[in-house]
């Protein structure tokens, strides 16, 4: 009678064991951080650049914490910096030969881990300019935020142009696309919109290959070298 | 003296043949007279006739001025052509030309009177000596005869066979006296000797002649035939030479055409082709002058080339002038990014 009860709990407990077991796998699914080895690995490759846009190398530039500074201040930068912020890579795209001269830029900042790089995007998300739009491509991202604007101007003759924004987070990587069209109409703004997503689409299809490349790599070693 | 034909001994004074009327020859190893070396002299040389003995000029027509009647036989020979040198005078020997036109030749045996015919010319007369062969013998005579005139006033030697006067160099006295028949004429060799028997000296220089040249027998033709010999060598190489000039020119037009099509085939290739098409045209051009063709080729693919040119600079202008207003958007975006971190505390 004694030993009854006795093997009664070690079996439970072991139940409770091999069901743990089986679920440890589960808990460990979420997707690790990107490697990134340098900036250039932040470069949207041609095969994956959108149709009816032309890479423009000659306006590439790698983003250092150097050049985060002349661009945002040095208060923004060292937040970036606290954050995590590792190396960037900005990329520029032209259009088709529209008059309205459409164009796009993408910025990939890659950080020490996926909280450093929401905290940066929360952090970028104060300095954009326009107005938060609830329309969001379902390809992207849940985390992905958009803005769009049409008041901004140019030249002497202060000529009006369209920005639209679209910010989001992969893993350890942010993503800010920019894409502008001439011109301050509805029109232009929707075609700025749209070729943002496109952009964003096409970088959130590069990161995830890449993420799924570094998960196959993946090791003991750090997944982000500086 | 003796004659070397018939082979009769006349005296020393003796100049001609009785029998066949040949100039006398002097003996080997005998002295010349007094008189022969006088003859040194080419004015004097310049009187042996070895073709027929002179008849004796009539007392009156020395010195007259009227012309000389010659008594000379006229046979087959003579009037199938072949004609004879008589004496001028002395004061006609600055042109012998002249001599010949005072003559008065009968032409026919009947015009000459029967008192003027020799002896053994007379039809009852038997052919002793022989009728001269002048047909035969006329040409080496005759121009050993005048040989002998080379030295008239002008310098110029007067050469008759057939119908062609020819001229010759003038022959020294001392060339004369060493010749065997002392007729002036060494190299023309003997009428005793067979052919090709010739000096050494002759033949050298009949040998050392340029090849389209023609030997010095051959210089005593008529005027025609030598004239059409001379002629066939500058036909052909006339002939030769168009021949090399066409076989050039149809070579270079070959080639232009050849050009022209590869030209044209380029320039239908596109732009891309056109400096290829422009380097055809001008190859076509510089290979046949009448290249209307390629010239017209060559400007219609330049005006394209340039045509594709301007199209490009205005399309790079227009790249250049898009990327200017794409920097000028992007440069205000980040601008008023910094004018919003300006304005954060």
């Amino acid at each position: 009678m004694i030993r009854g009860p006795r093997f009664a709990w070690t079996g439970v407990f072991t139940s409770l064991l091999l069901v743990f077991g089986c679920l440890v796998p589960a808990r460990a699914a979420p997707m690790g951080p990107i490697k990134v080895a340098n900036a250039s690995d932040l470069s949207l490759p041609a095969t994956d650049t959108p149709p009816g846009f032309t890479a423009r190398p000659d306006r590439d530039q790698l983003v250092s914490p150097a050049i985060l500074r002349s661009w945002y201040g040095a208060h923004l930068q060292g937040s970036l910096k606290h954050e995590g912020f590792l190396v960037g890579y900005h990329g520029w795209l032209d259009g088709a030969g529209t008059p309205d001269l459409p164009f796009v830029t993408y910025d990939m900042y890659a950080f020490g881990s996926s909280q450093g790089a929401q905290a940066g995007q929360a952090t970028l998300s104060r300095l954009v300019q326009g107005l938060q739009t609830a329309s969001q491509d379902a390809r992207l991202p849940s985390n992905t935020t958009t803005w769009t604007d049409g008041t901004e101007t140019f030249g002497a003759g202060n000529q009006a142009f369209a920005v639209s924004e679209v910010v989001f987070q992969q893993a350890n990587v942010l993503v800010i696309v920019v894409a502008f069209n001439q011109g301050g109409t509805a029109n232009a703004i929707s075609e700025a919109l749209r070729n943002a997503t496109t952009v964003g689409v096409s970088c959130e299809t590069f990161l995830k290959a890449r993420e799924a490349a570094s998960i196959r790599h993946a090791g003991t070693k750090s997944p982000v070298v500086p | 003296m003796r004659c070397l034909r018939c082979a009769l001994d006349y005296g020393p004074d003796e100049q001609f043949c009785q029998r066949c009327g040949r100039a006398l020859s002097r003996p080997l190893g005998s002295k010349p007279t007094s008189a022969e070396k006088g003859s040194a002299n080419p004015q004097e040389a310049q009187f042996f006739y070895t073709t027929t003995a002179p008849p004796p000029l009539q007392a009156a027509a020395q010195g007259t001025g009227e012309p000389v009647a010659w008594e000379m036989p006229r046979t087959s020979g003579a009037v199938a052509g072949a004609s004879t040198v008589e004496p001028p005078r002395a004061d006609q020997l600055a042109d012998p030309a002249d001599a010949f036109d005072q003559f008065d030749f009968p032409l026919t045996a009947e015009a000459i009177p029967a008192a003027q015919v020799p002896a053994y010319a007379q039809p009852d007369v038997p052919p002793s000596p022989p009728p001269l062969d002048l047909s035969a013998h006329t040409g080496l005579k005759l121009k050993r005869a005048t040989s002998g005139l080379s030295g008239g006033a002008d310098g110029k030697g007067v050469s008759s066979e057939g119908s062609a006067m020819q001229t010759k160099p003038p022959v020294s006295a001392s060339h004369i006296h060493e010749d065997f028949f002392g007729d002036g004429e060494e190299d023309e060799g003997s009428a005793l000797l067979p052919p090709g028997s010739g000096s050494a000296r002759s033949r050298g220089s009949a040998s050392a002649r340029p090849g389209l040249s023609l030997n010095s027998r051959q210089t005593y033709g008529t005027a025609a035939p030598r004239s059409n010999r001379r002629a066939l060598p500058l036909v052909l190489i006339v002939l030769v030479v168009i021949l090399a000039l066409g076989g050039y020119a149809f070579t270079r037009q070959r080639a232009y055409n050849s050009d022209l099509t590869n030209a044209r085939n380029l320039a239908l290739g596109g732009p891309s082709q056109y400096p290829a098409a422009i380097a055809g045209y001008n190859r076509a051009i510089a290979d046949w002058p009448f290249n209307s063709g390629a010239k017209d080729g060559l400007a219609s693919v330049l005006a394209a080339e340039n045509s594709v040119k301007a199209a490009a600079e205005a399309a790079a202008q227009q790249l250049a002038q898009n990327d200017a207003t794409r920097s000028a958007m992007y440069d205000a975006h980040m601008a008023l990014i910094q004018q919003e971190l300006a304005s954060q505390p």
